[in-house]
């Protein structure tokens, strides 16, 4: 094999590279031809240029099918970006075909959240409304009747202040519980994603 | 030799010999040849990778009416190649300590 033949060779494999890529490789052993004092003797040591190719290619990320040894005329090779996208193809397919069974699952998580919320949210403001109401109510009275007028306003302030002390813990608690599903189905997800990808 | 030459410990030579001085790919080649067995397929996608990896940086210059394209190690290589030093101390004393110390006229 002469340095052209190696050349050759090298170039045609890596034919599939960026041309960059390609360029930058092909320069690296003419050059180290050049350098050599003996071509010829370079040739040999440097080995079958398809082996280079072959580990050239590995190097930037793509496989090579080595069912059928390098001998035969022309090796497959496919990016390894293929391979991988194959894998996410099949998940987005299995989760459609799962479709019914995640639904169910997300959708009574939804509405457990929701419910939560309003029951949260009713409770709070139908609080403040009776308090409010109270208070009115004691303002009202305080023309008739001074002392329970006060009574009223009294009790309408404590209740709008119980309301005010419950509203923090009530919804941090509901911020808990959404984190809490919404983590659970994260979790059942890529647990599920996973186990397709093994 | 009887022991393989694993990626981290081509990097960390290819690093070395370059690091003494800025060279050129078939001096490379030979310079890490006379410590181990490697089959020069092995050493251009090796410099190609410490390349795009920051660890080598490449520059062409003129030799006998022609450009030779020099490697040259950067920062960021030399710190690659300080940490593969430090690494390789801890391994080779451990190997040592039961590869070497074992027998009658070890040296640990």
């Amino acid at each position: 094999m002469t340095k052209k033949d190696f050349i050759d060779i090298l170039r045609k494999r890596l034919s599939v590279l960026p041309k960059e890529e390609m360029e930058e490789a092909l320069r690296y052993y003419e050059e180290f031809f050049e350098d050599a004092e003996d071509e010829q003797k370079a040739v040999n040591e440097l080995g079958s240029p398809e082996k280079i190719a072959e580990q050239i290619l590995v190097e930037n990320g793509f496989s090579i099918d080595d069912s059928n040894s390098s001998s035969q005329a022309e090796n497959t090779v496919s990016p390894a970006s293929k391979k991988k996208n194959d894998k996410i193809l099949t998940t987005i397919i299995l989760l459609i075909i799962t479709f019914p069974v995640w639904i169910t699952v997300i959708s009574v998580a939804f509405a457990l959240i929701f419910s939560f919320f309003a029951v949260g949210f009713a409770l709070t403001i139908s609080l403040i409304c009776a308090a409010a109401a109270l208070v009115a109510g004691g303002i009202i009275l305080l023309f008739t009747s001074a002392p329970f007028g006060l009574l009223l306003i009294g009790a309408g302030l404590v209740l709008m202040g119980l309301s005010i002390l419950l509203v923090s813990p009530v919804f941090s608690l509901l911020g808990k519980a959404f984190s809490l599903i919404v983590n659970g189905i994260r979790n059942l997800s890529t647990r599920f994603i996973a186990q397709r990808e093994v | 030799m009887s022991f393989p030459i694993g990626a981290s410990l081509l990097d960390a030579l290819v690093l070395a010999v370059v690091e003494k001085e800025d060279t050129y790919g078939y001096k490379i080649t030979n310079d890490i040849r006379n410590a181990i067995e490697i089959s020069e397929s092995t050493l251009y996608p090796v410099l190609r990778r410490l390349q795009k990896e920051d660890c080598l940086e490449t520059y062409d210059k003129e030799y006998m009416g022609r450009n030779r394209r020099y490697y040259k190690v950067t920062k960021k290589g030399k710190a690659a190649l300080n940490l593969y030093r430090e690494d390789w101390k801890i391994y080779r004393n451990k190997i040592e300590t039961i590869l070497i110390s074992g027998k009658d006229g070890g040296y640990i």
